[in-house]
């Protein structure tokens, strides 16, 4: 009896044990390069880095530096454990850090509004972002532009904050006093005025209350505690940090200029409009215009975001890159490819299913652009970047990747092209995207990401081809979308990349 | 001889059919099995819920419809001794709704195995009282998808359990059944590799709350007919709800309450045969369906393994 107990009770452990989920997470680095001649690299949005001003630094043996020195000392003597856990969170990349807080709040909004029990839809409010559906519903278009203005805003500040700390060369309190000591580890040959963490997590702040304004509170406690953890390590004094901030100040004001002027307040458009792009895709030739097969009909998704003002590309040349017209429905192209998509969607085991699972990223997720992100953050931290390395890396990506959204978008409009549901409703699907087909916004996403981190990483460029084009082709496998508008999108998604990696060649980097 | 066949049959679980992550319960009630004793059990149920639990809120989705499971479970049970008894169970389950476009599953689903001991037998006035417990496993048989709710046919977990019964059954044939179990649920491998449910989760794997559940019921048996009231509760101990207008996932705390009726009907002049059938209504919940479900089938109760008297 006592055998059989035993034998119960540690099944029940098994089982129990075997709950804790493994999560992956980077790997601690420090960076490989100073990058010190960053302060010469191109920056996206500002002409120069002195377009920027801050104070000069106190000198070293002056008494008001001295004396932060005395308080970051006294700072250390009583670090309390709640420092010491904050030193060890912020003690690799910021940038990465605050990319992941980015795509955890993309995960958060993205879910789609509710209908109203009188089958109208509700709209996230901006000047009322609390009440239901709260502000943003951030979906791929959304996310694909906070990434975007996020990183480019931390490139320019971070070459801005690079001109100043090798115009100043200020070491760190570390460095600069025998008394204090360095809790994390230091380059201790990289100039600490500015601070670069103060400058992140500034920028994150100012720009994520605005693309996420109910998290405020939580992204003020988050940048309090990233420039405390630098303090208290040793790494910059309050005189860096301030400097951090007036460049963070004066960065976030320039990006989000731009970022509430860039049309994205249009790119919901309204029921005339709606009609008027429906009438102007029949007018091309479009003999089945999308309609939402959901209920109540839900409006599509942003169906102007294709004229929001893109980083890398004029609106002439978004229009020279947009895709040739789709095959004509009905026709023999157009049946295989129906066909296709049909016997994939019968498909619910083994690769096909993985690989249309994998790349889903649907709603309640980080999206396309979240999930690239996170391929290139792996890529940084094995690659050892500097900040300002993996600031420029991610505004490359960042760029392309919402470029890439906007022509997709541009084109779905342009051609307002079925889904392979709505011309063949027993296709079923992986969930249904509720805009039109014409080309994959997946797709396209991919394959701007996967050419940009092909340049920045080319021992891998290979591998992020291959993902890409697995992730256009999971699209197919899902029953959401036609062969040609993957091959249209990856297309597209390519070309746009090489305008990234055109501006990646000629920033001053290499 | 009638007579203990009659006492020896077992009614088939009445929560299994109407819940997507209540693995089968079978032989939770108050019945022996003889040694020697095989039982063949074949039932078909449907489960339909128009409504569901988002979190604690019901509200419908017009883009699932009306949702409805079919189920098919095969049951085996073999009375090892007079007091021990193992049970075993394949379902094949085939879940659609009838709106939207999101895949329909379908397939065979876990194996469970129960292994069930009487432990005590004792006159209490006038009846006798009888107290069983159990233990069993469950795994899956097929490669089924657990993370595309509601349309997976399981959650995929591997699990283990233990349960109590306590039975009192009067001579004249009124009885009632009281059960109680833990079920521990292990973690899954699913296809994403990145998800957010309370938090955001770098991995693909899927943490399986636990499930605290049992029944009380009430009713008659006699060598023509068993027919009993019940009321069934399942409660998860950990997990997340179901975000607003969000997608539901494996690891949501999926709890359930149900009234179910239940009946055995044995026929006339075939010795060991009988009608089972059941209707179970869910009355509360949080992240499962408000489903109403039936089940009905036939099953055998023989000695296939008995020498020939002399």
């Amino acid at each position: 009896m006592t055998k059989h107990i035993s034998i119960i009770i540690t099944l029940f452990l098994l089982a129990a044990c075997s709950k804790e989920i493994s999560q992956r997470s980077l790997p601690d680095f420090e960076p490989a390069s100073l990058d010190q001649n960053g302060g010469n690299w191109k920056p996206i949005l500002l002409t120069a880095p002195t377009d920027i001003l801050i104070e000069e630094p106190l000198a070293v043996n002056s008494a008001a530096y001295q004396q932060e020195l005395t308080e970051i000392q006294d700072l250390q003597r009583s670090i309390s454990s709640a420092d010491k856990k904050s030193i060890e969170k912020w003690k690799n990349s910021g940038i990465i850090r605050w990319n992941e807080t980015a795509r955890k709040l993309v995960a958060i909004y993205n879910i789609p509004p509710e209908a109203n029990p009188d089958g109208t839809y509700p709209a996230p409010n901006a000047q009322n972002p609390g009440v239901y559906p709260k502000f943003p519903f951030a979906n791929p278009p959304y996310a694909s532009r906070a990434y975007a203005y996020l990183q480019v805003a931390l490139y320019d500040a971070m070459v801005t904050t690079w001109h100043y700390k090798f115009k100043y060369n200020r070491m760190a309190p570390a460095v600069n006093s025998p008394a204090v000591e360095a809790l994390e580890p230091i380059q201790e040959t990289l100039p600490s005025y500015p601070s670069e963490d103060a400058v992140v997590a500034d920028v994150a702040y100012r720009l994520l209350k605005v693309m996420f304004p109910n998290d405020s509170v939580m992204l003020d406690k988050e940048r309090a505690e990233q420039k405390r953890a630098k303090l208290v390590s040793g790494l910059a004094s309050p005189s860096d940090i301030r400097a951090g901030e007036a460049i963070a100040a004066q960065i976030a004001a320039t990006t989000l200029a731009r970022y509430r002027t860039d049309g994205m307040g249009q790119a919901g458009g309204n029921p005339t409009v709606w009609k008027e792009l429906e009438a102007a895709a029949v007018g091309r030739g479009i003999t089945m215009p999308w309609k939402s097969l959901e209920l109540p009909a839900r409006p599509g998704m942003l169906p102007l975001f294709g004229n929001v003002k893109q980083f890398l590309i004029t609106t002439a040349q978004r229009d020279s890159l947009r895709p040739p017209p789709p095959p004509a429905i009905g026709s023999d192209e157009f049946k295989t490819a129906l066909a296709e998509v049909k016997k994939m969607s019968e498909v619910k085991s083994g690769e096909v299913w993985r690989i249309a699972q994998l790349w889903s990223d649907g709603a309640g997720t980080y999206t396309p652009p979240g999930h690239w992100n996170e391929i290139a953050c792996e890529a940084i931290a094995a690659a050892k970047f500097s900040e300002l390395r993996t600031a420029r890396a991610l505004a490359l990506m960042n760029m392309a990747i919402f470029d890439a959204g906007v022509s997709c978008w541009d084109a779905k409009t342009f051609y307002w092209y079925p889904r392979p549901s709505q011309v063949d409703p027993s296709i079923k699907t992986i969930g249904l995207p509720n805009f039109p087909s014409y080309t994959s916004g997946h797709s396209t996403f991919s394959a701007a990401a996967a050419t940009v981190l092909g340049y920045i990483f080319p021992d891998k460029a290979a591998e992020y081809q291959a993902m890409s084009l697995e992730a256009a082709e999971s699209r197919i496998y899902g029953g959401i979308h036609y062969r040609f508008d993957s091959e249209a999108g990856t297309a597209c998604g390519n070309a746009i990349g090489s305008f990234a990696v055109k501006k990646g060649q000629a920033d001053g980097s290499n | 001889m009638t007579n203990r066949i009659v006492k020896n049959t077992i009614v088939f679980a009445v929560l299994f059919l109407s819940s997507l992550d209540t693995i089968a319960q079978t032989a939770f009630d108050g019945f022996t099995m003889t040694k020697g004793e095989l039982c063949l059990v074949a039932d078909y149920g449907q489960m339909t819920w128009t409504e569901y639990w988002e979190g604690k809120r019901l509200r419908e989705n017009l883009n699932v419809g009306k949702f409805t499971s079919k189920q098919f479970m095969p049951m085996i049970g073999y009375g090892i001794t007079n007091r021990i008894a193992i049970f075993a169970t394949v379902p094949h389950i085939s879940n659609s709704s009838d709106a939207g476009y999101m895949a329909h599953m379908k397939g065979w689903q876990d194996l469970q195995m129960e292994a069930k001991i009487q432990l005590s037998k004792s006159r209490v006035w006038k009846g006798t009282l009888l107290t069983f417990g159990t233990v069993g496993f469950s795994t899956p048989v097929s490669d089924y998808i657990p993370d595309f709710l509601p349309y997976s046919i399981g959650l995929g977990a591997n699990t283990v359990q233990a349960r109590i019964i306590g039975h009192y059954k009067l001579d004249k044939g009124w009885f009632t059944t009281v059960q109680t179990g833990y079920i521990a649920k292990g973690k899954i491998k699913v296809d994403r590799e990145t998800y957010y449910s309370d938090d955001q989760y770098y991995s693909n794997e899927m943490a399986i709350p636990d499930v605290w559940d049992g029944s009380i019921r009430a009713g008659f048996d006699n060598k023509r007919v068993r027919i009993g009231l019940q009321y069934n509760w399942m409660l998860a101990t950990t997990g997340s709800d179901i975000r607003r207008n969000d997608m539901p996932y494996p690891g949501n705390r999926m709890n359930r309450e149900s009234v179910a009726l239940t009946g055995l009907f044995w026929i006339p002049g075939i010795k060991g045969l009988a009608i089972n059938a059941m209707a179970d209504q869910t009355i509360a919940g949080r992240n499962m369906g408000k489903s109403f479900g039936w089940m009905a089938g036939l099953q055998y109760v023989f000695k296939p393994f008995q020498k020939k008297q002399q």
